[in-house]
């Protein structure tokens, strides 16, 4: 993640060897990306953000051709072709030529050739880029499975945070050109000890209520927030849930949600 | 200001001044009237009949859905095959003092590349009739962060500075009706924020805002109204939480955690609205037909089985589930 | 028939699975940067004729390919109609036809070197087991390989014709045979020329509008200059002779068929050396400048 013009797209470049570090090193897989660039080429597939599709050819040639440039046998190339051109869900379009697909069918055509030479890490520019929400979600769902059920690591890029939350397990943020933060997703987003409470009514007035037992709350706009007591004292702990409960029925205000705050991706831009 | 651009800037100003007292007397920033519009075979937009007031308001749907033709339309650069158009009561094409009220930032890129930011807005400001421009493209220029490149060539500028661009020429005559079509496109979460953040100010005070995309979790933050489009159809408008709730033929699905799911369990099975409740790994999750009731009796009913709730939450209330739901129908 | 509430069972020792159609690893054969070469070599090659693409895209090959045959065909017509007696000329039909490989060249070198960029396919390629010079060996390779087959066509059909309309084919072939050297060698020496030089102009753009009129303007210009220097005082036949690579072409046709003009004979051409070093240093500067260029390519 990062602004525009932060260096990612440079750094994705380095770690692919279509640039050359001025200074340092980085090593994929154990692999110098400079020194050991051979090693490397057969273990990293790269689905780029931009268009790279040649309109003229289809998507069965492309593919079977960007497999045998991966150096696959030709015949293993095309049944290499075929089968991942299955699991990312392109069936009898992928023998028409490409200069006619849809977006969606792009992104596909285009995160197969990324898979089809079977690679050890897959880096992902904007995969969702121009989809509608349809085919985000599929989009998310296939990246999903290369991660967890064909057992790859994935590098995605890209602007729209709720996605990375909902499919990553780390996040590396960039600011100009300099590292700010690189960790796991669950340290950042872990919960806080802070409650978050919608109600179904006048939000000040449940505050009011809850501050009037001696509980520390607050109102933002729709919501209520609730101090919970710090350290692992469960007793406490558990008294203030209860009061919350206690509360609302005494209201008889509805509870719509009740949940631990939690931090977002969205908090490391604000 | 040149000579030729003096005359253009008096005239306009001249055309202002007397439009301004022959302003159309709705209040009602855009208004769509059984509006149909087609190219060739294609029907781009269907039957259309809604409004747009203050405010920001979401025009959403997958892509082909129209949005940019209803867009389009509402800044009078189409003239709809069927039905009425109203901004403000009048005709989008009416004139002079419908443009000077409305503004359009469209998708595809419109900046001729050989200008800088400055002489771009500066010119948009002359033709509009604005009255002092000087101090209203430096004002546009700032609100939008682009003050200190504003010299530079627009053709040199990366994809978040062309929008900003874009923005900025489009606010410069304090327009009360916004529309923007996909603007957030390209921009990192930075820009995305700040440029929503200038626009729930506008929207703050009395601006109509209608903008696209078809990026849910855009939205979802900044719209206080959605309208949702499904292949040229309006299928549904308003507050999306809302719109939830009436989805009554849909049961909401809630996930509940407490310190005894299975007492809670059982006792939730006693409340009439309750569908099903079903353990998971970690709580419970349950099905209703009537969200608010749930939400009132969650309570009670905890209280009554004797267990501390720790955690409630509507798993499918979400602006990319109520979508999915339309587009399901 | 089967009586209701039975079921057909399978016969006996049928096994009954669901196959893993999941994603699967490739333990196979990796044949690394030689298949990749071969891969892109292939690809381009194809190109080069408009195989495996629309009818559009083999239009103007083909015709090009067929309109060099032509003149040939003509020849030997003629010389069948006069029994052998009109003598076959290699070089003389040559000669116009050079402007036609020039236009394959002009019209394909686009195809390897310009299309892959306005596509933005490099970093997809550069990705993978091709480096920045087999990219650019792998695409010479194959135009060069195009233009031999081009430039061999109507030679070698002269060379098969004059065989077969001789009145005596046995003898002309023991006579002829050596010519087939000459044959091979043009048709190695115009590729490697041409196919040089049109990817060292087309590879700077990504138009491929702009890339075929480099290509032609660059023999358009070198020719116009030989001309004008023609008549210059002072100016040697040779330098006129080696500016325009068209007209070293067409020398070193001359010289290696031993045929002779009446320019010719007038004033006699250099060494066969002095064509063939030049063109060779022309094609050597032209790999240069395109490798060089390929390696500066930002993808």
């Amino acid at each position: 993640m990062g602004a525009n013009g932060a260096g990612k797209s440079t750094l994705v470049k380095v770690l692919l060897g279509l640039v050359e570090p001025t200074s340092g090193s980085a090593s994929l897989m154990g692999h110098d990306v400079v020194r050991d660039r051979g090693a490397i080429r057969a273990l990293v597939g790269y689905m780029p953000e931009h268009d790279c599709l040649p309109p003229d050819m289809s998507a069965a040639e492309f593919v079977t051709w960007m497999a045998r440039c991966s150096g696959l046998p030709a015949a293993a190339a095309r049944d290499r072709s075929a089968e991942v051109l299955r699991h990312v869900g392109l069936f009898e379009e992928r023998y028409r030529p490409m200069g006619g697909y849809s977006t969606g069918m792009a992104q596909r055509v285009k995160l197969a050739q990324a898979l089809v030479h079977d690679p050890r890490l897959l880096i992902l520019d904007e995969p969702t880029n121009g989809l509608d929400p349809a085919g985000r979600d599929e989009m998310l769902a296939l990246i999903q499975r290369t991660g967890s059920e064909f057992g790859m690591s994935v590098l995605v890029s890209s602007h729209l945070l709720g996605e990375l939350e909902r499919i990553c397990d780390g996040f590396v943020l960039i600011d100009n050109g300099r590292l700010v933060r690189a960790e796991r997703l669950g340290a950042l987003t872990g919960e806080t000890g802070t409650l978050v409470i919608e109600v179904d009514g006048d939000a000040t007035a449940f505050a009011e209520s809850l501050s009037a037992h001696g509980l520390l709350a607050q109102h933002e706009r729709t919501r209520v927030l609730v101090q919970l007591p710090d350290g692992s004292d469960d007793a406490a702990t558990r008294a203030t849930y209860d009061a919350v409960r206690d509360a609302a029925i005494r209201d008889g205000t509805g509870l719509l949600r009740l949940e631990r705050r939690r931090g977002h991706l969205e908090d490391l831009f604000q | 200001m040149s000579t030729v651009e003096g005359s253009v800037h008096r005239t306009a100003q001249r055309t202002a001044q007397r439009t301004e007292q022959r302003i159309a007397g709705s209040d009602v920033a855009l208004e769509f009237d059984h509006v149909s519009h087609w190219y060739g075979d294609v029907v781009a937009v269907n039957d259309i009949s809604c409004t747009v007031g203050a405010g920001i308001t979401g025009l959403l749907g997958p892509n082909g859905a129209g949005k940019s033709t209803l867009l389009q339309l509402a800044a009078g650069l189409l003239t709809p095959s069927n039905g009425t158009v109203r901004v403000y009561g009048g005709a989008p094409t009416s004139g002079p003092n419908v443009y000077r009220r409305v503004a359009l930032v469209p998708e595809r890129e419109a900046l001729p590349g050989m200008m800088s930011a400055r002489d771009f807005i500066h010119t948009r400001a002359v033709m509009l009739g604005v009255r002092d421009v000087r101090t209203a493209v430096d004002r546009a220029l700032s609100a939008v962060e682009l003050d200190t490149v504003a010299d530079r060539k627009v053709g040199g500028f990366s994809k978040g500075m062309r929008q900003r661009a874009k923005l900025a020429a489009a606010l410069v005559h304090e327009p009360s009706l916004v529309l923007l079509d996909e603007p957030f496109n390209g921009l990192d979460p930075r820009q995305r924020l700040h440029m929503m953040r200038l626009l729930e100010e506008r929207a703050a005070n009395g601006t109509a805002v209608l903008l696209s995309s078809h990026i849910l979790e855009e939205i979802e933050g900044v719209a206080s109204r959605i309208l949702v489009m499904l292949s040229g159809r309006l299928a549904a408008s308003g507050d999306y939480r809302t719109l939830r709730r009436q989805m009554t033929d849909q049961p909401h699905t809630v996930r509940v955690r407490s310190s005894d799911d299975r007492m809670l369990a059982a006792t939730l099975m006693h409340v009439p609205s309750v569908l099903s409740v079903e353990l998971a790994t970690s709580g419970i999750v349950v099905r209703t037909t009537d969200y608010a009731a749930f939400a009132r009796v969650i309570a009670p009913a905890a209280r009554l089985a004797d267990v501390t709730l720790y955690e409630v939450e509507a798993t499918d209330e979400s602006l990319e589930h109520v979508f999915a739901y339309l587009v399901a129908r | 028939m089967t009586t209701p509430g039975s079921y057909p069972t399978p016969p006996r020792g049928d096994v009954t699975t669901i196959h893993d159609l999941g994603y699967r690893r490739y333990e196979g054969a990796r044949v690394g940067q030689a298949g990749a070469w071969r891969a892109l070599y292939g690809q381009g090659l194809r190109t080069m004729f408009g195989l495996g693409r629309p009818m559009k895209a083999k239009a103007l090959p083909v015709l090009l390919a067929l309109a060099t045959l032509l003149p040939a065909l003509a020849l030997l017509a003629a010389s069948a109609a006069s029994q052998g007696g009109l003598p076959i000329r290699y070089a003389i039909i040559l000669q116009p036809q050079l402007i036609l490989f020039v236009l394959f060249t002009a019209a394909q070198a686009p195809e390897l070197f310009s299309r892959d960029q306005q596509h933005r396919v490099l970093p997809l390629l550069l990705t993978r087991e091709i480096t920045r010079t087999s990219y650019a060996t792998a695409r010479l390779a194959a135009l060069m390989t195009a233009l031999f087959f081009v430039v061999l066509a109507p030679l070698l059909l002269l060379y098969i014709g004059e065989v077969g309309v001789a009145a005596d084919p046995a003898a002309v072939f023991e006579k002829m045979g050596t010519r087939i050297g000459p044959v091979l060698a043009q048709a190695t020496i115009t590729a490697i020329a041409l196919g040089s030089i049109g990817a060292a102009l087309t590879i700077w753009t990504s138009r491929r509008a702009y890339a075929t009129a480099s290509v032609i303007g660059f023999f358009l210009t070198t020719a116009a200059i030989a001309v004008g220097i023609d008549n210059l005082l002072g100016v040697s036949q040779r330098v006129v002779e080696l500016v325009a690579p068209v007209r070293t072409l067409s020398m070193l046709a001359f010289l290696l068929f031993g045929e002779t003009t009446r320019g010719m004979e007038l004033d006699p051409p250099g060494s066969i050396w002095l064509y063939i070093g030049a063109l060779l240093a022309v094609s050597t500067a032209a790999c240069a400048v395109l490798v060089a260029r390929v390696r500066r390519l930002v993808p």
